[in-house]
């Protein structure tokens, strides 16, 4: 198992337990709320977790909590829109813990972003923006070359049954070039 | 501990650093080293409607003048000065970190010292107090370092919406902007153009402080026979004869070690040859029926009132009938309402908004025993309540625990399921994001929103995260 997928694993069995709690309770004032900040607050430690596994190193510059930042925020306005529909509903909904539980896999773009070294790449696997969302499995493979900020980037797909953004991505970013530290 | 203490003191980013750093133990007074100006009855600038420095170096030097000015100022310093506080918040390294923030303020002086430049500025200067908040970079995100005290007569109110204010530093003024500054004046002016400006304690006192003073020096005078208090126009008497009788007495007066009786200017005329008369011309007398007993107790509740004491702060009730004891007890009530609590609440709220982290608030508490007593009677008799409510009205104990925790009995902890209702939040509580927004940061114990990598909570997150990894690494 990947430390990527261990880090992932441990955030799924937080938050399906999280969740879990809140099964029977959504009627509680306050019980909601409760959960979100547990969700919330979880995603960020493994957010940073993720940044320091993908990178390497454990101390992280402003750069790279600012990315941290950025990534959790993303999720913190998808699960509060998540906990209002909850708030909203008379009673649980099935799928709802499945659907909790998928914001573990948020984690995977900080890690990435650690992993490129803070490149300016366009897109992060499992960062939403392929319709395989946060159950990507593709991977960037960046091949330095001579001079200072001169990179290759390749999208490589990790699973056969990859869903059409990646297919495309796949053949497209073959390689992304990156030259004097910018996209050409 | 002392590398932390040291980095407080140190003034790298502070305003103060522009100033001349005396070291031969040497300094003067800048801006005003001019000598001590005499109060006339009524004060420079008084007749103009808006603030000014000329009137702020009178005000500041009325506790030169006249001593239970003084005393009263001093009393309402070290009052406030002596009050405990309690930092209050879920992390218990940024509630530390804050606690030693105020603890070293103005330099390492510390809090008490702080503090009481504070007030007497606040009381004396129609200008106000100024705290200058120094942090680590720019901006109003950036992490707080010191706090420290700037002498009021130096700060100018320019009415810039980005730099309010500028500091008279040793090298020139430099201006300094909104996130870094705290002003606290008493009676803000509601006129645009006194700038937040307003009317002192020692402003609104300043008649009687002139009286008293004139008084005290009256008789100071009159008792050493330092100056000329009369005038006796003496005929028959050449201006020799007199010399000679002068000087003879002030040298017998200084042979026995003590002043002469000096108080009466004596002045002969011409008519040498006249038998020897005169009248008296008095230059200074106090008038028919003054009581000094009386005009003392007037100064004296004037101060009391213009400060927000209570006068018996100033002067015990003594020699009154029965009663006086819970009269003593209805003044002290009153005095909580009043002048040094609307400072407390100022300094509180700005501290809170400006100057502290946004998971943790500061509070002044009351240690006094009586107070404590009080709050032990109420808390008994909300618990009385809840019983009652138990057995006669069939109230669930959970209910009842409730209740309770909504007086502040029992915390909130005590409830098995949250508080069902969380109600208002107080002046001193840091609110949290409604319901339905989307926060502008992250949750204030997540750490990573607002705040610089060195801060103790993101320290926290970051410690928890960098074992989180190791794991992780171990694992794969």
């Amino acid at each position: 198992m990947s430390d990527l997928d261990w880090l992932i694993q441990r955030l799924r069995r937080i938050i399906a337990a999280a969740t879990t709690a809140l099964e029977g309770r959504i009627s509680e004032s306050g019980a909601v709320d409760a959960w979100q900040s547990t969700v919330t607050d979880a995603i960020g430690r493994y957010s940073l977790a993720a940044m320091m596994t993908g990178s390497g190193d454990d101390q992280l510059s402003p750069e790279q909590l600012k990315a941290v930042k950025k990534a959790v925020q993303t999720q913190a306005t998808f699960l509060d829109a998540f906990a209002l529909e909850i708030q909203g509903a008379a009673a649980w909904q099935a799928g709802w813990n499945a659907r909790a539980e998928m914001y573990a896999s948020s984690i995977k773009a900080p890690y990435w972003t650690g992993k490129v070294k803070m490149l300016p790449l366009p897109a992060m696997p499992g960062d939403g923006s392929t319709q395989c969302l946060t159950n990507c499995g593709c991977a960037w493979d960046i091949q330095q070359l001579d001079g200072e900020g001169n990179y290759d980037c390749y999208w490589r797909r990790g699973k056969n049954d990859s869903c059409q953004t990646c297919v495309g991505r796949s053949a497209r970013w073959a390689p992304l070039r990156i030259r004097d530290g910018e996209i050409v | 501990m002392s590398d932390k203490i040291d980095s407080l003191r140190d003034q790298k980013n502070s305003v103060l650093r522009y100033d001349i750093q005396y070291e031969n133990g040497t300094y003067t007074l800048y801006g005003w080293n001019g000598p001590l100006i005499p109060l006339g009855l009524r004060a420079p600038s008084e007749l103009h409607l808006l603030p000014s420095r000329a009137l702020d170096i009178v005000l500041s030097q009325t506790p030169h003048h006249e001593a239970m000015w003084a005393g009263a100022i001093g009393i309402a310093a070290t009052q406030f000065a002596a009050r405990a506080w309690e930092v209050e918040g879920d992390a218990p390294r940024l509630k530390e970190r804050t606690q030693q923030l105020l603890l070293n303020a103005d330099g390492g002086a510390g809090w008490t010292t702080f503090t009481l430049k504070l007030v007497q500025d606040y009381l004396c200067t129609n200008n106000g107090c100024f705290i200058e908040i120094e942090r680590y970079g720019r901006g109003p995100g950036a992490r707080i370092k010191a706090l420290h005290h700037l002498d009021s007569l130096r700060v100018r109110r320019t009415g810039l919406r980005d730099t309010p204010v500028a500091y008279e530093a040793d090298d020139g003024e430099h201006l300094i902007n909104w996130y870094n500054i705290i002003g606290l004046s008493d009676m803000p002016s509601a006129r645009k153009q006194a700038l937040g400006a307003g009317q002192c304690a020692a402003f609104r006192a300043y008649r009687d402080i002139a009286k008293l003073a004139a008084i005290e020096s009256f008789l100071y005078e009159k008792v050493t026979g330092s100056r000329p208090l009369e005038i006796h126009v003496v005929s028959g008497l050449s201006n020799q004869q007199l010399q000679d009788a002068v000087q003879s007495g002030k040298e017998d007066a200084q042979r026995r070690g003590h002043a002469a009786y000096m108080g009466v200017l004596i002045m002969s005329t011409l008519a040498a040859d006249a038998e020897v008369s005169g009248y008296r011309i008095p230059l200074a007398e106090v008038p028919n029926g003054f009581d000094r007993k009386q005009e003392l107790d007037i100064s004296l509740l004037a101060y009391a009132n213009n400060i927000g004491l209570d006068p018996q702060d100033l002067q015990p009730l003594t020699g009154q009938q029965l009663g006086a004891g819970a009269q003593s007890q209805v003044l002290q009530d009153k005095a909580r309402g009043r002048g040094m609590r609307a400072f407390e609440q100022m300094l509180t709220h700005a501290l809170n908004t400006l100057a502290l982290p946004a998971s943790v608030s500061i509070g002044f508490v009351e240690r006094s025993l009586s107070d404590q007593k009080t709050e032990a009677d109420t808390a008994k008799t909300h618990v009385d309540i809840a019983a009652t409510l138990v057995d006669k009205v069939g109230v669930s104990a959970d209910e009842a625990k409730q209740y309770l925790v909504d007086y502040d009995v029992l915390p909130k902890s005590a409830l098995p399921n949250g508080d069902q209702t969380p109600g208002a939040i107080s002046d001193t509580d840091k609110p949290t994001a409604e319901d339905g927004q989307m926060p502008d940061e992250l949750p204030a114990d997540l750490g990573v929103a607002t705040k610089d990598a060195t801060d103790d909570l993101l320290a926290d997150e970051l410690a928890a995260a960098q074992r989180l990894a190791k794991l992780a690494r171990r694992q794969a």
